[in-house]
């Protein structure tokens, strides 16, 4: 964690009058995050998830794959509620982030990306559950266990596609690929936007305490629970964008 | 257009802002959420609806239907598949994407929510729920371009809307026969 000091460590921002009040780098903060998630909620499901309906193997896994397409659509139109309420709705202002330029294309490929970029998704809805702003703090608690079963059906289904020795290549390939392109999901290792949203309660972690974190859970995935090796990363990025 | 975030019920003039086939969509989704409303007493639930033609085999407890889903034709779902394909097309050639997006987004707002599983870990029920959002999703898009002809011909994907109106979950093809069960055995709602 940071030593950071945010000045609304321990205090909560009820709602939009209350976040209005505070001025406008509290909601240009707020409205990055909320944003964020309204654009790859949509993206997700769009990109991932409804063209895996059609790549199921079996009627359940079909209705499985539609039914987690549709509850990724109704998070997403949740932060857009919030960015609405906000007055700082602008979904459309910048492409969804890297990971989304991953194609999926098979059923074993969208199985491991609910495994692995839900599981990214989970790390930075845990650090928001804490956001000084309370109807994100809010809305992040309760989408909490619906991406918690999207993690636990890619991980279980994964454990049971990696027993299949036909199989065991594409899990490790879509893995390693998946962990990679999802690192720089978390944001830049010197951001300013980050640095911001500490000093304000919005967030407690940097992105690399994030991504670290990420990594320590992916590390468990594929090591303890799939028995694969882990790809080589750096828990830092310095990309071009933040 | 208006813009819904959450809904628990079809917003009102829908069928009129969906143009040709939107009353259809929106007495289904009325009767989705009348099956569905959630009983006042504990305990208590509603009565399984009438029952429709004979031609179809009724399941009543939900371990029998959600073990069913495993044994589904293929086919069917093909079939229907290539239905809601289809359909979609033709809206999109006659310029209604407008009005087809609205029908699915209202659809899943409404039917959503009323099919969470009261476990959230409860992966059956989630299976179960897709179907019937997949199985909407579906029907929604037929009935839009419905007026339009040539899909559905047979009527496959009307009659699929006339079962889900009145509370039935069409599982599907098994061995030759067609399932049904009522949504509250389908989610699992204690009988009476
Ligand atoms: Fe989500
Ligand atoms: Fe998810």
């Amino acid at each position: 964690m940071s030593d950071t000091l945010g000045v609304l460590m321990n205090q909560v921002v009820s709602g939009p009058a209350e976040a209005r009040a505070l001025g406008d780098e509290y909601i240009t903060a707020v409205g990055k995050i909320v944003n964020s998630h309204v654009r790859n909620e949509a993206a997700g499901a769009a990109i991932f998830d409804e063209p895996s309906i059609a790549l199921a193997p079996t009627p359940r896994e079909k209705w499985l794959a539609c039914r987690m397409a549709m509850e990724e659509y109704g998070h997403h139109l949740k932060f857009n509620k919030l960015a609405a309420d906000l007055g700082v709705e602008d979904p459309y202002a910048r492409s969804p982030l890297s990971v989304f330029e991953y194609e999926v294309g098979s059923w074993t490929e969208y199985v491991m990306t609910k495994a692995i970029v839900d599981l990214a998704e989970v790390v930075l809805m845990e650090d928001l559950s804490h956001c000084s702003y309370l109807p994100l703090r809010k809305l992040c608690r309760s989408l909490m266990p619906e991406e918690r079963f999207h993690v636990g059906f890619g991980t279980t289904t994964a454990r049971q596609l990696a027993a299949d020795p036909a199989k065991r290549d594409d899990v490790r390939r879509a893995a390693h690929e998946l962990i990679t392109t999802t690192l720089p999901f978390f944001g830049r290792s010197d951001s300013r936007n980050n640095e911001v949203f500490r000093r304000w309660g919005i967030k407690r972690m940097t992105n690399d305490e994030c991504r670290a974190e990420f990594v320590r859970r992916t590390r468990a995935l594929l090591e303890d629970e799939l028995g694969l090796d882990h790809p080589e990363v750096d828990v830092r990025w310095h990309g071009t964008s933040s | 257009m208006a813009r819904h975030f959450e809904l628990s019920e079809p917003p009102a003039g829908l069928a009129g802002e969906l143009g040709r086939g939107g009353d259809r969509v929106e007495r289904l989704l009325h009767g989705f959420c009348e099956a569905t409303r959630p009983s006042a007493a504990p305990g208590f639930t509603s009565p399984a609806p009438a029952r429709p033609a004979t031609r179809f085999t009724v399941v009543l407890d939900r371990g029998t239907a959600a073990a069913t889903m495993d044994l589904v034709d293929p086919g069917w779902l093909a079939d229907l598949d290539r239905r809601r394909a289809a359909a979609r097309s033709r809206l999109l050639e006659a310029g209604r994407e407008d009005q087809l997006e609205l029908a699915e987004h209202v659809a899943m707002l409404v039917a959503t929510p009323r099919l969470d599983p009261a476990d959230p870990q409860d992966a059956e029920a989630r299976a179960v729920s897709g179907a019937l959002l997949w199985l909407i999703g579906t029907v929604v898009a037929g009935a839009l371009a419905g007026g339009d002809g040539g899909e559905d011909e047979d009527g496959t994907l009307a009659e699929l809307a006339d079962l889900l109106e009145s509370g039935w979950w069409p599982i599907g093809r098994v061995n030759g026969r067609f399932l049904i069960t009522p949504y509250t055995a389908a989610r699992g709602e204690p009988r009476d």
